[in-house]
């Protein structure tokens, strides 16, 4: 018997092998899910800009940018139905996204009365449409036949009161009683913030502090007198904000209905559906008082790592960084307002940084840059 | 042997590839307890309000214990270091029996938004509890409460005494 002269490979050398191939791999798989974040976090951002210029083609059209609520654009025809004042910039601004049809059917429902929150096929608003979803947004597409939601939101601006005040001091504007124009953004159209991401809510069991709106009861303020009026401080947001993104164990969460989560509605106006201000840092807790629907104050948000992509009023698109300046966050709008019953008459200059200075369309920041 | 000090290079290498690189915003972990009249208070609002400079607002809730952890109104977990003045407040919860109803099942979405077109806006908003703590410490103008955040964390516990 000959002895193999063949030498194989002992079981350590295998061994040896397999783990640094092991270790590539591991090395290699993060880079590969960073790529693939990269890829949706780019297709978020082209949709965004898409929005930035329908605002842009809206306004070629209409003389105003779309509304937050009561769209103008919907009252001289349909200011018979009730429900008009609740449909948002989103349902408006379709013709202007190549959603012509689309269009056609939210008219024709706007028309027969139904409202944003009715839920049936046959509604337009319960349609997943693909442009508001932000790839990263797991939770942004809907059930077919429920109500349709956006991972898109517009600026609110950057003071905020009670429910009743519908004027703002951003882009987005109460149609009803001040439609905003090119005109009207004296800060700069590159200098004021139309649009923002803000992830939708993962549903009543959630306690992600990102999609999802704490409830802080009579806690929001901290004045004696009734809560519209009490100034509202969002440093107390902060409270509820707990370890890993989630809210502190605790926190109630409004758990009305998955139906009433962040961002679930697409076509309603309502202030836990389609805006947010520029007041809260992003990827912050928002927060309501007794109830989501009633009143509530949100963040922008996103799953990309680190801030929130915003489109500007020219249509730029830029990323916020979530460590973004946002002044003094226990200063209420009753703090710097020199009309206490009407703070969106305050010109002056946003009390929450840089991120405020964006929001604000007319606060004479002109010089806010990221 | 050779193998072996290779395979540990390899595994330390790739250890510190993969951790990443933290960066210190300034927070620093700022606790305590709040107690009233002894008895620790569960679900109080705690905020701290920045006076001068470096400081930067921030707040918490309380747990059962009466113990809470601050976080400022910004990203940072903890309170940057500074002169904060505290206000504490914890406000009865007011029940909305239009709400109640409709988590109840007693009545649909539809149903409650009509309700609440009837009721107003104005007075959807208007409704806040009595609070449970004495009113002066509510308010940044009016409370005796007030916190120094050091750099070292283990300074940082702040016990109120209602």
């Amino acid at each position: 018997m000959s002895k193999s002269t063949k030498r194989g490979f002992t079981l350590v050398e295998l061994l040896v092998v397999i783990a640094i191939i092991g270790i590539l791999i591991g090395l290699l798989l993060p880079a590969v899910q960073a790529a693939r974040e990269a890829a949706r976090r780019m297709q978020c951002t082209n949709q965004l800009k898409q929005l930035g210029l329908a605002a842009q083609n809206f306004h070629d059209v209409q003389t105003y940018f779309p509304n937050l609520s009561g769209q103008k654009f919907l009252k001289s025809k349909y200011s018979g139905n009730g429900n008009w004042t609740r449909f948002s910039c989103f349902s408006v601004m379709l013709p202007y996204m190549e959603q012509n049809a689309m269009h056609e059917e939210v008219m024709k429902a706007i028309g027969d009365g139904h409202a944003p929150w009715s839920e049936s096929a046959t509604m337009p608003w319960c349609k997943n449409v693909t442009a508001f979803h932000c790839p990263s947004d797991g939770n942004a597409k809907r059930p077919e036949g429920a109500v349709c939601g956006t991972s898109y939101r517009i600026c609110a601006g950057d003071l905020a009161k009670g429910w009743e005040w519908d004027e703002h001091r951003g882009f987005g504007s109460d149609g009803d009683a001040a439609a905003v124009g090119v005109e009207h953004i004296t800060d700069g159209l590159s200098n004021s913030m139309a649009f923002s991401e803000a992830v939708m809510g993962g549903g009543n069991t959630s306690t992600k502090v990102k999609g999802g709106i704490a409830t802080l009861g009579g806690n929001y303020g901290s004045s004696p007198t009734s809560w519209p009026n009490l100034g509202f401080k969002p440093v107390n947001c902060a409270a509820v904000r707990g370890s890993n993104g989630e809210f502190v164990s605790g926190t109630s969460v409004d758990t009305t209905g998955s139906h009433w989560r962040q961002g679930c509605r697409w076509a309603d106006a309502n202030g836990n559906y389609t805006p947010y201000f520029a007041i809260l840092p992003p990827n912050s807790p928002s927060c309501a008082n007794s109830n989501a629907e009633d009143w509530c104050i949100t963040a922008a948000s996103s799953n990309h790592s680190g801030g929130v992509n915003v489109v500007m009023c020219d249509g730029s698109v830029r990323f916020v960084s979530e460590t973004i300046d946002t002044g003094d966050q226990s200063k209420s709008a009753d703090d710097v307002a020199t009309n206490k019953s009407r703070p969106q008459d305050y010109g002056g200059k946003s009390p929450y940084g840089v991120w405020g200075a964006l929001g604000s369309i007319a606060g004479g920041e002109t010089n806010a840059t990221l | 042997m050779k193998m072996k000090t290779l395979m540990l290079l390899a595994v330390a290498a790739s250890a510190i590839l993969v951790s990443g690189c933290g960066k210190d915003l300034g927070y620093r972990k700022t606790t305590g307890v709040v107690t009233l009249d002894g008895s620790p208070l569960a679900g109080a609002f705690v905020t701290f309000v920045a006076q001068g400079q470096g400081a930067e607002s921030g707040a918490a809730t309380t747990n059962e214990k009466g113990e809470y952890s601050a976080n400022s109104g910004s990203v940072g977990e903890g309170l940057k270091p500074g002169e904060y003045k505290v206000t504490i407040s914890k406000r009865e919860t007011v029940v909305d029996e239009d709400l109640e109803r409709l988590k109840a099942g007693e009545i649909t979405d539809d149903e409650y938004q009509e309700i609440k077109a009837k009721r107003g806006m104005k007075e959807n908003s208007g409704s806040v509890g009595a609070n449970l703590v004495p009113e002066e410490y509510s308010s940044a103008a009016t409370t005796s409460l007030t916190a120094t955040v050091t750099d070292n964390p283990k300074q940082n516990v702040f016990n109120f005494d209602l």
